[in-house]
């Protein structure tokens, strides 16, 4: 891991595109702005995290559990 | 035709007809075509099959049909990748957990945002939303 030390108001640039910027430092929280192409996106590292996760997890159906869906659980509400 | 394997065996699909993801999933960053199955059905259950690894395949739902307050901010640049253009349709799907327990969640911090005319899909994620990944449904 590449490690630099910054300032508040000071910034590093990624590659040609991405602008990474410190904008405040107070009270143990950095916030950052970032400057970067609409093509990338930009998470918070453990809501990624999370996401993958559970797409992951999201894998783990069989085709009974589809056809149970699909009779019980989504027919629920054409019952009300 | 062509032919895709998936857990339902092997499935015919129209090349016409499938969808780019142009960034992936998030967690599958290198899948980027994928199919619905059942591809002409009024079925809410939608599975997305992804036609480049058969075991990559999620369920789907429209998260208005359990929650009808649901709602998907796409302004700034979260959309881009679709290709919309003004009035362009799109729509919301969720994905479905089932867990070992049999129960059933929805992610509704990142939902899928589709593009009919563009053939387009994104997964977005929600900032500060009241939502959970895995939210019970109702």
């Amino acid at each position: 891991m590449l490690v630099l030390t910054r300032k508040e108001g000071e910034g590093i640039v990624i590659g040609d595109e991405i602008k990474v910027t410190i904008l405040e430092n107070k009270e143990g929280k950095i916030r950052l702005g970032i400057e970067a192409p609409r093509d990338q996106t930009i998470h918070r590292e453990e809501v990624y995290e999370r996401i993958c996760q559970e797409n992951k997890e999201a894998l783990q159906w069989n085709v009974s559990d589809y056809k149970i869906l699909s009779e019980t659980i989504l027919g629920r509400k054409d019952e009300k | 035709m062509k032919t895709v394997r998936t857990r339902f065996g092997d499935v015919e699909y129209h090349p016409d007809k499938t969808i780019h993801f142009p960034k992936g999933l998030l967690g599958f960053e290198s899948l980027r075509e994928f199919m619905v199955m059942p591809a002409e059905s009024e079925d809410p259950l939608i599975c997305l099959q992804s036609l480049e690894d058969p075991q990559v395949a999620f369920l789907m739902v429209d998260p208005q049909r359990y929650f009808p307050e649901y709602r998907v901010d796409i302004g700034g640049q979260k959309a881009w990748g679709l290709g919309l253009e003004q009035d362009d349709a799109y729509c919301i799907l969720t994905m479905i957990t089932v867990h070992p327990d049999q129960s059933v969640t929805l992610n509704l911090v990142a939902p899928v945002l589709y593009a009919p005319r563009t053939q387009r899909a994104l997964q977005i994620v929600l900032e500060n939303t009241e939502y959970s990944v895995r939210t019970p449904l109702p």
